[in-house]
């Protein structure tokens, strides 16, 4: 087998990387003097070539390695089946059994948060502390401790996270936690975990912005940077709990979702939630799901069932390039065929959107008979339970959707709701972020309440909205 | 039933600790609670507060709205709490920081003499606000003394459990002793319409 290794000798720098790197010295210096005044490399046994790929990382735009043909990937498999028998499939569902004693506990949000990602098995933590997040880093600095895992408080957010996608790949159950200044300084990170598919759980503790804003009060203004603050928008889950015992579950579910799909998992919170404490009950058993790894099977998409590709960790002999540039499925650079970028950016997206029906999960509340439908996420979904009971006590046909899957955004459900309900209300503790996203699925009024003052939202505001008119 | 009890006064008295064992009791009488804690820089020294619902039932919104029972230990919160509270509500108030004459008429006040009991006690008023608590539990009957008194020696078993048990105790007693405080107009004595049933408890 035979990879083309081609040299533009217009582009060559001379600067002898790839007779560094290359791990089989297939290069080497020519006898000709190129017009940058130094000798031009060229290849000298190319049938020792592996395909790795070094020389072409490693120089600056000269060398480029030939994208494989499929037939040239059959061979490579089962080049690889071979030298991997000893390796074992591993992965899938399974139950584990709570870390805790089963039972009734009191605690905050942000202390639900520690206890689940222990108890579905995450090992890994790497933060840096930030208001309202910091019980999350605390938590995790002393529990960890104890069940054997590794905790690091990294320089900043953006070491955090990349942290946290470097001990994914070593094979552990990563997370981390932050806020909404923090956040931002992770889109780049989390643009890589889409790219690279790498599983992780990251958690936003909003509160009052933009920028350092009021640090210790709560807010929801990173609805839309949750989903499009990276580049590259490729389709993201996030999630919104509204309840401390919701917040266990769903930290549960973050990791679920993560490993089944090979995708970073957004979980919300904000300033109030991760300091209410709550009862909340801790079951026996937990449903957990860890990814899947097949040996010698293709680490990355695009995959024929839109499912997410097998992931091997570190050490299990699996030649695979870990990259943020578009490559094949082996991790291969191929950052100028326009084929490979949009399969791949394709896969990505519906590797989620395939499972639209299954990401879907929503509250709903008296809306076989509503006029006007509340949507609400997270905390303002308390209030906004308040109100509508309220104002059906009072006989205001009103009724409640609080998806607790944010996004992908549960658009079937509030467009077969619009069939019904005349009007679509939206309180939030922002500017109006979500009313755009749920205007955007509907024909129907929809109509904005915004509250960005840094404090939950008076039910009896929402009610006198639901009744009066006035906001 | 729901319950709406607000803890308030300044910074370092406690309040925090009070409202996280009343609900950590009323959570082992397999009550839901929500709780919460004011937070932030500006509390320390200043005006804070702590709120704990109690409900036999799943609780909607989590904060206070109308608060039921009302601990009121500074001045400052007195004037910020007592003015718009609900003429049904039952408000704790200890003498010794709050003053019995600036009080509005019509409140249904409870004079709990919470420091001057910890101070006669234990020689400080480190413990005035566990005395409180008993008070309130007694009065109140919103949880059982003897959750109190176990989440007293099992969450906070390296807080001195013995010398805060002791004065939950003591806080208890107050609502069985006669009503002597001069304070109470003894022929219309709250305390004691409580105990007979002839004042309803909310």
């Amino acid at each position: 087998m035979q990879h083309r290794i081609s040299i533009d000798h217009l582009l060559c720098r001379g600067c002898n990387l790839c007779l560094e790197v290359c791990p089989k010295e297939i290069f080497q210096d020519s006898a000709v003097i190129g017009s940058g005044g130094f000798r031009l490399k060229q290849v000298v046994s190319p049938e020792k070539c592996t395909g790795c790929g070094l020389c072409e990382l490693c120089c600056p735009g000269a060398i480029s390695l030939d994208c494989l043909p499929d037939e040239v990937f059959a061979t490579i498999l089962a080049g690889r089946e071979s030298r991997r028998t000893q390796s074992q499939s591993r992965g899938g569902w399974k139950e584990v059994k709570s870390l805790l004693q089963p039972g009734r506990y009191f605690m905050t949000g942000n202390d639900a948060i520690v206890e689940a990602a222990l108890a579905v098995g995450c090992r890994f933590f790497s933060g840096y502390p930030i208001t309202p997040a910091n019980e999350i880093l605390e938590g995790m600095a002393r529990r960890l401790k104890e069940v054997g895992g590794k905790f690091i408080q990294a320089e900043d957010e953006i070491a955090s996270i990349f942290m946290v996608l470097g001990a994914s790949w070593a094979g552990l159950k990563a997370l981390t936690a932050t806020a909404g200044p923090g956040f931002a300084l992770m889109q780049e990170g989390l643009s890589l975990a889409d790219m690279a598919e790498v599983p992780c759980v990251v958690i936003n503790v909003q509160r009052a912005g933009p920028s350092t804003g009021q640090a210790t009060r709560p807010a929801a203004m990173d609805m839309r940077e949750a989903r499009y603050g990276s580049h590259g928008g490729v389709e993201r889950i996030v999630l919104y709990p509204e309840s401390v015992q919701e917040v266990l579950d769903l930290t549960i579910e973050a990791f679920n979702m993560a490993e089944r799909f090979r995708t970073p998992v957004i979980l919300l919170s904000d300033g109030y939630l991760s300091h209410l404490s709550e009862k909340v009950e801790l079951s026996e058993h937990i449903r957990v799901y860890d990814r899947i790894y097949v040996p010698g099977k293709p680490a990355f998409g695009p995959t024929p069932d839109f499912s997410a590709p097998s992931m091997p960790r570190f050490g299990d002999g699996e030649n695979v390039g870990v990259t943020g540039s578009t490559h094949d499925r082996f991790g291969k650079r191929a950052t100028a065929d326009p084929s490979v970028q949009e399969s791949l950016v394709f896969h990505l997206d519906r590797k989620i959107l395939e499972h639209r029906e299954e990401l879907t999960d929503c509250e709903e509340l008296f809306l076989e008979d509503a006029e006007t439908a509340v949507v609400a996420f997270g905390t303002v979904g308390r209030s906004a339970k308040w109100a509508v009971k309220e104002a059906r006590r009072l006989g205001k046909p009103v009724g409640l959707l609080r998806p607790r899957i944010v996004y992908p955004f549960p658009s079937l459900r509030v467009r077969e709701l619009a069939g019904a309900v005349r009007k679509f209300v939206v309180p939030e503790m922002n500017q109006g972020q979500m009313f755009h996203v749920v205007s955007e699925k509907v024909s129907r009024e929809v109509v904005s309440l915004p509250q960005p003052n840094g404090q939950i939202i008076d039910p009896r505001r929402i009610l006198r909205y639901l009744i009066e008119g006035v906001w | 039933m729901q319950k709406e009890i607000i803890f308030s006064g300044k910074g370092g008295q406690g309040l925090g600790v009070m409202g996280r064992i009343l609900a950590m009791a009323a959570v082992l009488d397999g009550k839901e609670v929500a709780s919460s804690v004011s937070y932030g820089g500006e509390v320390t020294g200043g005006l804070s507060q702590s709120e704990v619902i109690i409900s036999d039932e799943k609780i909607d919104f989590p904060a206070v709205l109308n608060p039921d029972i009302l601990i009121l230990l500074s001045q400052e919160s007195y004037d910020k709490f007592a003015p718009g509270t609900d003429r049904k509500a039952l408000l704790f108030c200890d003498p010794s920081f709050v003053n019995p004459g600036q009080t509005s008429e019509g409140l249904r006040i409870l004079w709990v003499p919470a420091a001057e009991k910890a101070v006669g006690s234990f020689g400080r008023n480190q413990f005035a606000n566990i005395v409180m608590l008993g008070a309130v539990v007694a009065i109140t009957q919103i949880v059982r003394p003897e959750s109190v008194i176990q989440v007293i020696i099992e969450e906070f078993e390296r807080k001195n459990p013995e010398l805060n048990e002791q004065a939950f105790g003591i806080g208890l007693q107050i609502e069985r002793q006669p009503c002597d405080y001069h304070l109470c107009d003894s022929a219309n004595c709250l305390k004691a319409r409580l105990r007979s049933g002839e004042a309803p408890l909310s």
